[in-house]
């Protein structure tokens, strides 16, 4: 089974989504991010990535209203780097907020969130097609797991 | 189920993604001592002793499995049971209620059981007697007891966790099949805020054992 990447810097669009539990609850509220980017090849194990992230927070619970978005929207920057181990790709990310509600800096004006990480594994379905997920996290506290599909083109 | 089953899917994708022709490779059995790290402020980093076992199974790698083998100077890919006895893992109690790594559970944390799929990375060796591996790992852990069996365990929400673990290792060859390992290891698990609380559970590990690497056989 031959790795098949795109031997080129490619465009990325990617969708997925989630779900982040509740506290004292076997329940949880969706979360969903929309990525658009573009990787840099450096060579065939590496990419460098630049995107932009749309981040979407389920509003239906009024706990989590208490503890993260205001607002259901959210928007991100990201550098990051993939590195292909074959079909799979080892995925990771800086990301720093340009726009984010956040309950939690509204309350704590001198600990603000304003970066977030993300890293995970993708599989090449095909040249332009994977799928994966990727754990998004504020600090060391993971926020969500996101399962999604990306196409590279 | 829906992270059961993508995580499962993804950990044997990974195992599925190397072509398997006949090559060398290895058992190890690896008795584990560690600790938890957790700060508790003006105190140690390290509290509760952890026992377990480590057993792997090692695939060696060629230029033929890709390009990213020789990028990384990759060795082996390791397919790893661990079972960790987390009955002792009672963490602190701290009255500040800020505090959010605050959690004091009296019965522990119960029984860790994951398998974890690593690159083996070779850092040195010398005179091929000596290696020295890093050893970057994923995958995935059940454990017994969560806080829906006891409210006291802020630690983690669900039995089904993600794993990651990085891990040095050495290795001395003591006979044409038998080698000596000892390493040490840090190892996270929890489950991404699928569940909450899911502050995690952070452990540093050491352990030494035997390594049986299996005769190559003539084509």
């Amino acid at each position: 089974m031959q790795a098949q990447h795109l031997n080129r810097s490619t465009f990325e669009i990617s969708a997925g989504g989630g779900r982040r539990g509740i506290i004292n609850s076997l329940r949880g509220v969706g979360r969903a991010t929309i990525t658009a980017g573009y990787n840099l090849r450096i060579n065939a194990v590496v990419d460098l990535k630049v995107a932009a992230d749309a981040l979407y927070f389920d509003k239906t619970n009024e706990n989590l209203l208490k503890s993260w978005s205001a607002e259901p929207w959210a928007y991100g920057a990201v550098i990051g780097s993939d590195f292909k181990l074959n079909r799979i790709i080892f995925t990771n990310g800086v990301g720093r907020y340009i726009y984010f509600a956040s309950v939690w800096n509204k309350n704590s004006p001198n600990d603000m969130i304003q970066y977030y990480t993300k890293i995970g594994f993708r599989y090449l379905i095909t040249k332009n097609l994977t799928a994966g997920f990727i754990m998004r996290a504020h600090r060391t506290q993971a926020d969500y797991i996101d399962f999604g599909v990306s196409v590279r083109f | 189920m829906q992270l059961v089953k993508t995580l499962l899917f993804c950990f044997f994708i990974l195992i599925g993604s190397t072509s398997y022709a006949q090559k060398t490779h290895y058992w190890s059995v690896q008795p584990t001592y560690g600790a938890h790290l957790i700060p508790e402020d003006n105190d140690s980093l390290i509290h509760d002793p952890i026992y377990g076992v480590d057993i792997s199974y090692g695939k060696q790698l060629d230029s033929s499995d890709g390009k990213w083998v020789r990028f990384f100077n990759a060795k082996y890919l390791q397919f790893a049971f661990i079972a960790l006895d987390l009955s002792q893992l009672r963490g602190f109690y701290d009255p500040n209620p800020t505090n959010f790594l605050s959690n004091y559970i009296p019965n522990g944390l119960g029984q860790h059981y994951g398998l974890i799929s690593s690159a083996q990375i070779q850092l040195f060796q010398i005179k091929k007697q000596f290696h020295a591996y890093f050893l970057p790992g994923f995958g995935i852990s059940y454990l017994t007891r969560t806080y829906f069996d006891d409210k006291q365990n802020r630690f983690i929400g669900s039995h089904i966790n993600y794993t990651i673990r990085f891990e040095v290792l050495l290795q001395q060859k003591i006979s044409t099949n038998w080698a000596a390992t000892a390493g040490f290891n840090g190892i996270h698990f929890s489950n991404g805020g699928f569940t909450v609380p899911n502050a995690g559970v952070n452990a540093l590990c050491g352990k030494v054992g035997v390594c049986w690497l299996v005769p190559q056989k003539n084509k």
